[in-house]
Formats: C-alpha cells, sequence, structure tokens
C-alpha cells in the first residue's frame, strides 16, 4: 500500500473514530445508495462510514455529511492491511451491501475484530456466509430480502393461501426463564416459542423460555407493530 | 430444514415435572380421524394427477398427430409385409437339412448384382419409404419452442415468468415444492440451470438458447401469451427486462406485468408511461427498511401459511388438527377479524396459521384445501334448498294458472 493510499485511509479512520462513528457500510450500489438516504434523512449520518468500491455522484454529494471511503480496487478488500489501517476502533456492526461474492467473503473474513456485528442482504450472501449465520446467530444477520420480494410477488398470484406477517425474534432478556405469555405489546399476539436445538419444536406461549429460543410473533399492523415492538425491546 | 419433531396437540412442558412431556393417549376415533384426512390427501393428489394426465393426453394426442401416428403403423406394416414375401423363401430354405441352401440363397438371391438387394424395384421402394418416414419424423418432431407454446397453451391463467435470478428461482420453489401450484405458473428462463432442468418435469419451462431471441418479437408473437393471467419480469438485467417489457406490451396490452424496483428500466418510472397494469414491487424500499430494522432487531421470517380450514376439520379443534397433521402445527385460528386459539373449535369459513416443518406435508394440507375447496354437504344441502323453493314457486305459478 502506498503512502498516500495509506495516509487517506488512516484520515478516514481518525474522522470515523472523532465521529463516533459505530456502523461501517460496504458497498455503492442502489441498496448502498437507498440506506445512506434513508439514513441522511433520520439524521444519523455521523453514526455512520461508507466505504465505496466506485466513485459515483451520489456519494460525491453525500460525502459532506457522511464520512467516505474510496477503495476501487477489488484486490484490497482481499489484504489484510486494509482493515488493519481502518482499525474500526468504535465499530459495533458492519453492513456488506456488495453484490459480487468474492468481495463480500473477504470483507468477511479479514474484519479485524470477532465481536462485530455483521449484516448482510440474503439476496447477496455467499452460501459460506449463510453457513456461518446459522452457527453464530445474533453476531451475523441476513436481511431475508429474498422472503420480502417473495412475499409481495406472491401476494400479486390472489390464491387462497397466504403468506401471514409472523416474524420471529430472539426471547429478550428480561424474559429468560420466564414464561413469554408476559409480553402484551398493542397489535402484536405471540404466537409460540421456537426452540432449536437438534430437532426444531414449537412450544405453547406458557413455555418458560431459554436463552436461545426465539418467539413467534403475528403482526396485526405490520408497520405500526415493528414499531412498538422496537420500543417495547428498547424499554 | 433441521430435523424435526411435530409436537402433538396439548403437549406442554409441564413445569412441576420438569420437561417430562405429558401427551394424550390416541384413541381409536384419532387413528380414524387422521386416517379419514390421508385418504382424503389421496383423492385431493388422485384428482390432481389425474388432471395432470388428460392435460398431458391432450397434449400429446391431437387429432393431427395421431393420424400422423396411424401413417406411421401402417408404413411399418407395409414394410414388414413386404419383407415377409422375400423373407419366406429364405426362412423356409432353412428348414431342410441342407446346411448350403441358405448360405446358396443368401449368395444368390441377395449379394449377387442381379439379387434381392441389389433388385431396382426393391430399391425404389426402399428409397421411397425411408423417405416417407424422413417427412414423417420431421412432421412429428417440433422445435422447442413450438412445444413449449403448444403445452402451455393447454392451460388456463398463467403466470408467466421470465429469469432466473435469485428472486424467481425462490418463488418457483415455493409454488411448486411448498405449496403445490404447479399449474399456475411457466417459467421463460434465461439460463439453462440445474434447478431449472429439475423442475422441468412439473412445470412448463422454454429455455431460450440465444438471449437475442429476447429482445426480437418472434418470440413473444409465437407464444402468444393468450392465456396470461401475469407476467412477472424477474431477470437480473436492466436492458433485458426492458425488451420484454415492450415486447410483451405489443402482444398483450391489457396484461398485467410485474417488475421488481431495483432491476426495473428507468423508462417505467418516467411520468410518460401512463400504463395501469403495470406493477412495480418496490423492493428496494422494503429492503432497507428490513435493513434498518435489523440495525435494532434480529428478526427471521418463519415458515408460517395461512390456510382455509381443510373439509376434515371443520367441529373439531385446531389442537386435534395439529394432532393429525404431520410435521405441521396450527398456530391460531382466524374468524373473520377474531383471533383465535387452537384450542377452538374449527368453523366453515375459518382460516388457519399453520407452523410447517417440511415443505412435502405442507403441499399435501394445500393440495386438499386446493382441490377440494367446497364442503359438498353445504352445497347440497344449498342446491336441494333451491330445489324445493324452485318446485313450490312452479307449485304457486301452476295452482294460479288453473285458477
Amino acid at each position: 500500500m502506498s503512502f498516500f493510499k495509506r495516509r487517506r485511509i488512516r484520515k478516514f479512520a481518525e474522522k470515523a473514530e472523532e465521529q463516533e462513528s459505530n456502523i461501517f457500510v460496504f458497498g455503492s450500489n442502489i441498496f448502498a445508495e437507498a440506506f445512506i438516504e434513508q439514513i441522511i434523512s433520520i439524521g444519523a449520518e455521523t453514526k455512520f462510514a461508507l466505504i465505496s468500491d466506485k466513485k459515483l455522484a451520489w456519494i460525491e454529494e453525500v460525502k459532506d455529511k457522511i464520512n467516505v471511503l474510496y477503495e476501487e480496487e477489488k484486490e484490497e478488500y482481499g489484504k489484510r492491511n486494509l482493515y488493519e489501517t481502518i482499525g474500526f476502533q468504535n465499530a459495533e456492526k458492519v453492513i456488506i451491501l456488495h453484490e459480487d461474492p468474492i468481495v463480500i467473503q473477504n470483507i468477511f473474513s479479514f474484519l479485524p475484530r470477532q465481536d462485530l456485528k455483521v449484516i448482510l442482504l440474503a439476496q447477496f450472501a455467499p452460501p459460506f456466509v449463510q453457513y456461518l449465520a446459522n452457527q453464530k446467530q445474533g453476531q451475523i444477520i441476513i436481511v431475508d430480502n429474498l422472503n420480502q420480494i417473495v412475499n409481495a410477488l406472491y401476494n400479486r398470484m390472489n390464491l387462497q393461501l397466504s403468506k401471514p406477517p409472523v416474524i420471529a425474534i430472539p426471547v429478550p432478556k428480561n424474559l429468560i426463564n420466564k414464561s413469554v405469555e408476559e409480553i402484551k405489546i398493542p397489535n402484536i399476539r405471540v404466537l409460540g416459542v421456537l426452540r432449536e436445538d437438534s430437532k426444531q419444536k414449537i412450544f405453547s406461549v406458557e413455555e418458560i423460555s431459554q436463552e436461545d429460543d426465539r418467539i413467534l410473533l403475528y403482526l396485526e399492523k405490520p408497520e405500526i407493530s415493528m414499531r412498538s415492538l422496537i420500543d417495547y425491546l428498547e424499554r | 430444514m433441521n430435523e424435526v419433531e411435530s409436537i402433538s396437540y396439548g403437549e406442554t412442558i409441564d413445569k412441576k415435572q420438569e420437561g417430562k412431556k405429558k401427551l394424550p393417549k390416541r384413541t381409536l376415533k384419532d387413528n380414524l380421524r387422521q386416517l379419514n384426512f390421508n385418504l382424503t390427501t389421496i383423492n385431493a393428489n388422485i384428482r390432481f394427477v389425474f388432471r395432470v394426465v388428460i392435460r398431458e393426453l391432450k397434449y400429446f394426442l391431437p387429432l393431427q398427430d395421431l393420424f400422423i401416428l396411424f401413417l406411421m403403423i401402417g408404413a411399418i406394416l407395409a414394410v414388414f409385409l413386404i419383407l415377409l414375401i422375400w423373407g419366406v423363401p429364405f426362412l423356409l430354405g432353412l428348414i431342410p437339412g441342407d446346411p448350403f441352401l441358405a448360405w446358396d440363397y443368401l449368395h444368390i438371391n441377395l449379394i449377387k448384382p442381379n439379387g434381392w438387394i441389389f433388385n431396382g424395384t426393391v430399391l425404389r421402394w426402399a428409397a421411397g419409404l425411408i423417405g416417407v418416414g424422413t417427412v414423417i419424423i420431421r412432421l412429428m418432431v417440433k422445435s422447442p419452442i413450438m412445444k413449449y407454446r403448444d403445452k402451455v397453451n393447454t392451460r388456463k391463467d398463467v403466470t408467466y415468468i421470465f429469469g432466473t435470478s435469485r428472486p424467481a428461482e425462490q418463488f418457483l420453489f415455493e409454488m411448486v415444492h411448498q405449496f403445490g401450484y404447479e399449474e399456475r405458473v411457466s417459467l421463460i428462463a434465461d439460463v439453462d440451470l440445474l434447478w431449472v432442468r429439475k423442475l422441468k418435469s412439473l412445470i412448463d419451462i422454454y429455455i431460450v438458447e440465444n438471449l437475442k431471441e429476447i429482445e426480437k418479437p418472434n418470440l413473444y408473437e409465437i407464444i402468444g401469451f393468450k392465456n396470461a393471467s401475469r407476467v412477472m419480469i424477474l431477470t437480473e438485467n436492466v436492458e433485458l427486462n426492458q425488451n420484454i417489457l415492450t415486447n410483451i406490451r405489443r402482444v398483450r396490452p391489457d396484461v398485467e406485468i410485474i417488475l421488481l424496483s431495483q432491476y426495473a428500466p428507468a423508462f417505467v418510472f418516467s411520468e410518460l408511461v401512463n400504463d395501469e397494469n403495470l406493477t412495480i414491487i418496490e423492493d428496494l424500499d422494503t429492503t432497507i427498511q428490513g435493513l434498518v430494522i435489523s440495525l435494532s432487531l434480529d428478526f427471521q421470517y418463519p415458515p408460517v401459511v395461512e390456510i382455509d380450514v381443510p373439509r376434515n376439520y371443520i367441529g373439531h379443534t385446531g389442537e386435534t388438527m395439529t394432532s393429525d397433521l404431520i410435521k405441521q402445527k396450527v398456530l391460531m385460528i382466524k374468524r373473520g377479524e377474531d383471533f383465535l386459539n387452537p384450542s377452538e373449535t374449527l368453523k366453515l369459513g375459518d382460516r388457519v396459521l399453520i407452523y410447517y416443518y417440511t415443505n412435502y406435508y405442507m403441499k399435501l394440507t394445500n393440495r386438499v384445501v386446493t382441490e377440494l375447496p367446497s364442503h359438498p354437504k353445504t352445497k347440497k344441502k344449498n342446491k336441494k334448498e333451491k330445489k324445493t323453493a324452485e318446485n313450490s314457486i312452479i307449485a304457486i305459478v301452476d295452482k294460479g294458472e288453473e285458477i
């Protein structure tokens, strides 16, 4: 890595540290663009730092608001130096929005800290990352956008079978070793407890929950319900 | 999917017994009810298979092809007869004890320039028959696109899907392997992939050999899309999507076309485009929403579906249904706007939320609901009621006329 390049990366890392950015976003595709736009619209841009593989007009536009590093050489993503130089000092989460499975794999493999939460899109997640996500639940989060797309397509078919708005979330820490019956959130119904040891089992809501359990929730009004669920969990 | 274990109804862990499961004993009545449901499943499957077989026969045996088939059989019989007439002396020559007779026959009649094989008449006949055979075979063998067109046109209300992207793959997987809606979809693939070939025996598929064909109108004119209820354009190539969209509109201006916003061509967002039947699924927005939510919440979509109550379980509880169904669990009952526990008795018109552990059994349950949706007793009753009402009206009218 040349002196100037190293300096540029260090400058980016220092700025990220200064701004206390704890979420690093990799990518420049339409998902990255829409996501950064959303982040800026809610005024949380200082929390984020963007590492882009392309110099695009939309990035130039947001460059004043968000900390950006251009790394156009694909090879660099496969070398440790880039990640070591960035340091990821305050980082808590890394969002990978690349489409190239090799780049995703490289970023994933060379992240310097094991405790970082990694978020990817199911549409672009390579098989080995999907496999790891099953092993390390909670640390690797795959946003199942494929499911959302397929559900939207499915709804257009006007078939007799429909897909209800049901999600599975980890049992809140305060409810471990307690019954999930206690959960009372407006517009949300608790359907049961999902436990995966060697086999998958569903228990009724009276069941005493364990650490790795998930709760099945029916969202009566999906958007409102999701917001009230997040509020409930943050409380 | 992981190895699974279905929890039967009433199966909860008793806190006092510390993990010991309390299972209700299944009575003979329970087993008979389960058997009845299994028989209904078989009935539903037979109905489906029967319909598929009829459809296949309709495709394979149209009148024109039957005529050609009989012609072919006739030609083969004629050849056989001719061979028999010439072959008889040769066969007769083998029967007597003279071992050289057959050789003589071969030598004299077959191999010599003036013998059987080189006889001018036989050669002319043989050449003629080969020619006829070739013509018949050429008539019988259709190009893949013609085959696809003829086959897909025997179906009604087909959703055509273009592309082999991951959304297309997952959508088709769910439609075919999880829910059993094979008859509703047809694929026009831009790439010949293994999963596409695997689906070929279950749905109608046309694999475009040259991608340039997609740009040209001929493909669309040949297929026609007359039975299309909607067209989903799911390729990952924006330019390709643009070509498909334009060409489909040329042949079917009224059909619903569905596109994903991430692969939609820019012109569809233009104010100049005013197409009521164009649906753009805002997958970009939903993905970003999911991404933003995932920053504070780790959530997954479990395999849960909502279906009508199978006819066998009307009058039984949701828990009874769970105990009978294999690797499925009723989570909730929906009655209009109300949400009920699985312990409630199911009624006609209820919907049930089912968590399924394996695709196969889910497909079977849904087949019962889709193939045998009506409730014959109620229908018959209604018919009887209608008939009696009609009869009484007729009787009143007759009486009036008499008066």
